[in-house]
């Protein structure tokens, strides 16, 4: 999660999911980091976690814009996570 | 009285318990207490402590869910709820609108039961009541600050102050975590206080789990503390459901009451953001200072947004560098709001892990957006914005003539345009005589979701004066 939070806003220091979100939104926000890995090896054959910073900024751009409504909201909800975590 | 978590079972009895203690619990409590009833109100959030000091504390604190919980459709957009004694008055712009009456002359078409059940005229007072109540005043001008006061030169005689329910705004533009400065009028601190002090028992974190219902009377509650120990709360008269447009429904349907009319509605809402060569941020400024309800029967509503700095940055397109190098400008940036009166439906429903809520905006709905978005992108220019940051998908990063801010009304609609909040509850269900549910004698609904439709304005007002009727019809 840290690593797509950092991908987003660049010197990302953050707190923890925390306690207060519901466990399932808690298991459904971390199952999510599989979209950034599904779509690093797509698009470069590494895992996110390989990947530089710059390319992981460089994807999530890509997802950002992404055609597919589906992947724009999740990378929404990853921001808007990132940021309140970060407040 | 306050019974904060208590450490062991209780067994209690009043004329009415009330589920809920925001706009609407809060009011009926007020009413009855008044009259002389015995009441006791129970609610799921703690007391809101001393104002949070920053804003993860106070979503983690006073939002429900740790303000996570959303939609679930085409658009996964974040509900926005309060869940703490008070509700979602602790944590909203403390904007009172009046109930617009070609809106509830629409609800008398579809439905001639509200003019008996919602007299306009009633209304008309009960709102009176509340306005005085509350200290609703129109925003001064020395709280317009940046957002409100660009909003005011862009749209000129379109805008005008928000009315708002506080005493002594200092303009810390922190509403939304609470009023620091308890100058925002929330039920928490007029009217529970106000019922205590006639009686009314108030039990907090504490969860109503069902509605014990005997043959076809509803006789009271059962529900948990935090701490893990039991309420038994027995009704004499009524028992009062003001839990929100989520809950209460989702209650009922925990309870075993099939429900007429489940038809979730919203207003969803969209910012745009502007970067301005003057300072926006850092002048006092109430959060919503400044409001536009001229393009009401267009469906959308607009406001300004002074919020802190955690807040505004969600407002703030782009990621990576693009968002970094935006946020490094933000104390320049005006932030304005779209709020839709969206004609989608939705259905509450009973998850495995609580309530949820399916719900997707129409393409007429993302249509009425994308018009709102674009007079504000006009508006913002005109108001002397260098540039606009629409954030909508298929739109410009960056906006600096007027031709491309009237573009963006011709956007295609379609999901995941741009990322939407809902704000502002309603559910629908059906009442008959005395707001009471279906064929459940005794057992009544006091909050929006009674509500046949959304209004299109922030509904805490209208909320209020319905609760005022509800807790009359019972006197």
């Amino acid at each position: 999660m840290k690593k797509i939070f950092k991908a987003i806003i660049p010197d990302w220091e953050g707190r923890k999911l925390p306690a207060a979100f519901p466990f399932h939104i808690r298991l459904v926000l971390r199952c999510s980091v599989l979209i950034a890995w599904f779509f690093a090896l797509k698009k470069y054959g590494k895992t996110f976690s390989m990947l530089s910073q710059e390319k992981r900024v460089e994807l999530m751009d890509y997802l950002y814009n992404h055609p597919s409504a589906s992947i724009r909201n999740m990378v929404q909800w990853w921001k808007l996570t990132a940021l309140m975590l970060q407040c | 009285m306050l019974n904060d978590n208590l450490k062991h079972n209780v067994e209690d009895e009043a004329d009415f318990v009330i589920v809920g203690s925001g706009a609407a619990g809060a009011t009926c409590a007020y009413y009855l207490s008044a009259a002389g009833k015995s009441v006791i109100v129970i609610e799921e959030g703690a007391p809101p402590q001393p104002a949070p000091g920053d804003a993860y504390e106070a979503i983690t604190t006073l939002y429900r869910d740790g303000g996570a919980s959303a939609t679930m459709g085409e658009d996964v957009i974040p509900l926005i709820q309060g869940r703490c004694v008070g509700g979602t008055t602790v944590i909203n712009g403390a904007i009172q609108v009046r109930f617009p009456e070609w809106v509830w002359k629409d609800w008398v078409k579809e439905d001639k039961k509200w003019e008996t059940l919602l007299p306009w005229k009633q209304l008309e007072e009960a709102q009176d009541a509340i306005d005085k109540l509350l200290h609703v005043e129109p925003t001064p001008e020395s709280l317009w600050g940046g957002n409100g006061g660009n909003l005011k030169k862009g749209l000129g005689d379109k805008a005008h102050p928000t009315r708002r329910n506080t005493i002594d705004c200092k303009g810390s533009g922190r509403c939304l975590q609470g009023c620091p400065h308890h100058a925002k009028q929330s039920v928490d601190i007029s009217l529970l206080p106000q019922s205590m002090k006639n009686g009314a028992r108030i039990y907090s974190s504490c969860e109503v789990r069902k509605v014990i219902i005997k043959g076809n009377r509803a006789l009271g509650v059962e529900g948990k503390f935090k701490s893990g120990f039991k309420i038994t709360a027995r009704a004499k008269q009524a028992v009062i459901i003001a839990a929100s447009a989520i809950q209460t429904p989702w209650l009922l349907l925990k309870s075993g009451i099939q429900l007429n009319g489940n038809g979730f509605q919203c207003h969803p809402g969209v910012a745009m953001s502007g970067l301005f060569p003057q300072k926006i941020a850092g002048m006092p400024e109430a959060t919503q200072s400044m409001e536009s309800l001229h393009w009401c029967k267009e469906n959308i509503k607009f406001e300004s947004l002074g919020m802190p700095r955690a807040f505004r940055a969600a407002r703030v397109p782009g990621v990576g560098k693009k968002l970094a190098d935006r946020l490094e400008k933000l104390d320049h940036v005006a932030i304005w709001g779209v709020a839709n009166k969206s004609e989608a439906r939705g259905k509450v429903v009973c998850g495995p892990f609580g309530p949820l809520v399916h719900y997707a905006p129409t393409n007429k709905d993302r249509a009425a957006m994308l018009r709102g978005l674009s007079l504000l992108a006009e508006a913002m220019l005109d108001a002397g914005a260098t540039e606009v940051w629409p954030a909508v998908y298929g739109s410009p990063e960056k906006i600096t003539s007027k031709e491309q801010a009237r573009a963006i009304a011709f956007i295609k609609p379609q999901p995941g345009l741009f990322p939407m909040a809902a704000t502002h509850l309603f559910c629908g269900v059906q009442v008959r005589e005395k707001f009471q549910i279906n064929n459940v004698n005794g057992l009544v609904i006091a909050d929006s979701s009674l509500f046949p439709s959304n209004i299109g304005v922030n509904p805490m007002t209208a909320i209020m004066a319905a609760a005022s009727l509800v807790a009359k019809a019972w006197l």
